[in-house]
């Protein structure tokens, strides 16, 4: 791989250790949530017994902490290539760090001691009417502040550093529908960061309204919320937070092919043009999460479905064929990053397809809250953003162990899609989800939903080993970074 | 049925993406970006048109098929109402002066309660459900013997949503919870008879 081009060749050292603990601490994170989800698919395979109470407090840890940290790992990694367009505060970054870690440890704290088991999700009212203890509840809303506090600060101050630079209207693009050539160009990948970094943050104060109404109503329990209203802002919130993290993601795809590929990635019109619908669109998707909900406003269901069919437009006309652009008769050698990179685009598509069938309103009614959500989503985010992520920190330790890196690649493709595969069947025909027991299911259902779970478990076996595996081809690179190079 | 084609859709669009991403990847032979912008332009835009019209024709086929509720109500009603963990149903037969555990055959059509308590449902006829909850958020899921399921809705505390389900066949049905609700979530289920 050509050094030179790596990212690691272009910031300053004190920049490249401090992604590095971020991309370290990342990385250990998940591994340990996937020992966590490897846990609840034996629980399910009938090979574990745990108490449904732990089952469930180990669900809600592994959602809350995998939404939590792909996220922060997302914001790292584009903080990290932003630096070369851009000053973001370095330390404020830093204080981002501790106060996610303070707020992962409290998560931890509430979830495995307390046994905390509202899920991910934290639907209202259910952390409020409980098995667990009452402190369980308050420590896992005043953690989810934390974190959302250093999600918010993180985002607020990576756009700062871009608008400051490049002005609000350019670094969305709109320069692009003025004089040909515009007067201030910008790479791809900082509308993209602006995209995603906007519908972040305004979707994290409604995060954050809805928390602070939790710490309320923890204070005061005689607090009424209207069920609905909370459902629906916490899928805005959520929803919005994952499919960032997916666009995060693609920046950096947006950013590093072309090292690889020899061939610009430019913005123009039509890029501008479907990111900005983009940013429009995420925003109003999150209705496809409550079309169970028959109370809501007819017109807001139909909005979800209309709106979540249409951002697969932007996203495969003008990504895909990105990708397409950059890669087909470029001559471009395959090496771990760009094959990863790559790989990870097609994950994002083939679960992207997985939605928005499931956003069919029609079909929606048959596969929600079965295994074919749970499918989807570790679909695009497994072998969709962890992938690209991880190619990010290939790069960023300049791996050199090419072939035990490619390894793990079969490894993590082979597990990922095996392992997905079986939520894909298990949703197919109406296995629930988030059931500690398949037991009290009608008898086929039951035998089907534990023999997927069971194969399931040995494609998350896979999976792990290739992350050990890839941990290996890039732990060399490690201690590179950490003496400055 | 849906099910199905929802299924193959994915199977197929899946290896689809998986060998276009293989083909386009594995084209060894290098040509000069001038030569192959134009042809994936021409390509985009083609693409372009087939998934705009593809997604019309979806939204066409699928936006009338909506499981809400629409004009009048057949009679045959039941209130079922979810707590953590456990169903409880109420016939609430529209038909004045009909108390919910009625047993006359003149009224056998409807829906009732028999003498050990369990949900009896007319076969072939639509049967509305208004599903409500007392406390958290559940999801009222009907599933025939075969374990296929009929139909699902949120039980909310303080809403009600309405879902019509016809129950195809005599027997048992089974209804699981589909919105997680707490350490009993995974053994909250009923049965409802179909006579």
């Amino acid at each position: 791989m050509n050094m030179s081009m790596s990212p690691a060749a272009m910031s300053s050292p004190a920049e490249k250790q401090l992604t590095a603990t971020w991309a370290i601490t990342v990385i250990a994170v998940f591994l340990v949530l996937v020992l966590l989800g490897l846990i609840l698919r034996m629980a399910q395979a009938g090979e574990l017994a745990i108490g449904p109470d732990r089952f469930y407090a180990l669900m809600t840890l592994h959602g809350l902490g995998m939404a939590g940290t792909l996220f922060v790992g997302g914001l790292a990694a584009v903080w990290y290539l932003a630096g070369q367009y851009v000053r973001a505060s370095r330390p404020l970054l830093w204080t981002v760090y501790a106060l996610v870690l303070a707020g992962t440890a409290g998560l931890i704290g509430a979830t495995l001691l307390g046994r905390f088991g509202a899920g991910w999700y934290v639907l209202y009212p259910l952390p409020f009417i409980t098995v667990w203890p009452a402190w369980a509840t308050g420590l896992a809303i005043i953690s989810l502040i934390v974190l959302g506090v250093a999600w918010l600060l993180g985002q607020l101050e990576l756009l700062r550093a871009l608008v400051t630079r490049y002005g609000l209207r350019n670094v969305l693009g709109w320069q692009y529908f003025g004089s040909t050539p515009p007067q201030t160009e910008i790479p791809p990948f900082v509308l993209i960061v602006a995209v995603s970094l906007i519908a972040g943050a305004v979707t994290t104060i409604f995060g954050a309204v809805l928390l602070l109404l939790y710490l309320f109503k923890w204070f005061a329990p005689n607090l009424e919320l209207d069920a609905l209203l909370m459902k629906n802002v916490v899928f805005l919130f959520g929803h919005t937070l994952v499919n960032i993290t997916m666009y995060l993601g693609l920046a950096v795809v947006y950013e590093r092919l072309p090292q690889y590929s020899g061939r610009p990635w430019k913005t123009n019109r039509i890029v501008v043009l479907a990111w900005n619908a983009t940013l429009g669109l995420v925003l109003v998707a999150f209705f496809h999460h409550l079309y169970m909900d028959f109370v809501q406003p007819r017109a807001f269901q139909v909005a979800g479905q209309v709106v979540s069919y249409v951002s697969a437009v932007p996203a495969t006309a003008v990504t895909v064929f990105g990708a397409i652009a950059q890669v087909y008769r470029s001559g471009i050698r395959w090496s771990f990053a760009p094959l990863i990179y790559y790989l990870g685009l097609i994950g994002w598509v083939i679960g992207g397809l997985a939605a928005v069938v499931d956003s069919t309103i029609a079909v929606n009614l048959f596969f929600h809250n079965t295994l074919w959500v749970p499918a989807h989503f570790h679909t695009y985010f497994l072998l969709g953003f962890v992938f690209i992520l991880l190619g990010f920190i290939a790069e960023l330790f300049g791996s050199t162990a090419e072939r035990a890196a490619k390894l793990s690649l079969w490894l993590l493709a082979i597990g990922g899609y095996g392992f997905v595969l079986m939520f894909y069947l298990g949703g197919l025909f109406g296995v629930p989800r988030r059931f500690a027991s398949y037991a009290i299911l009608v008898q086929p259902l039951a035998e089907w939903g534990q023999w997927v779970a069971g194969i399931a478990v040995y494609f998350v076996w896979l999976v792990l080993l290739g992350l050990l595996v890839y941990v290996a081809s890039v732990i060399r690179g490690v201690g590179k970074v950490w003496s400055g190079h | 049925m849906t099910v199905w084609i929802a299924g193959v859709v994915t199977l197929v669009g899946a290896v689809a993406i998986a060998l276009i991403g293989w083909w386009v990847a594995s084209r060894h032979v290098p040509q000069a970006a001038e030569e192959v912008t134009p042809r994936v332009s021409r390509a985009r835009l083609r693409y372009f048109v087939a998934l705009s019209v593809a997604l019309v024709l979806a939204l066409i086929v699928t936006l009338p098929r909506l499981p809400y509720p629409a004009g009048a109500e057949p009679p045959v009603r039941v209130r079922a109402i979810a707590s953590m963990w456990a169903w409880r149903f109420e016939p609430a037969p529209d038909v004045p002066g009909l108390s919910a555990t009625d047993v006359t055959s003149a009224y056998r059509s409807l829906a009732y309660l028999n003498t050990d308590g369990r949900l009896i449902v007319p076969v072939g006829r639509p049967v509305t459900f208004d599903v409500a909850a007392t406390d958290v958020n559940h999801g009222f899921g009907v599933y025939d013997q075969r374990g296929r399921l009929l139909g699902q809705t949120q039980a909310m505390p303080g809403y009600v949503n309405r879902l019509t389900l016809v129950f195809p066949e005599p027997g048992s049905y089974q209804v699981l919870c589909l919105e997680y609700c707490g350490v009993a979530h995974h053994v909250m289920a009923a049965l409802i008879e179909a006579e």
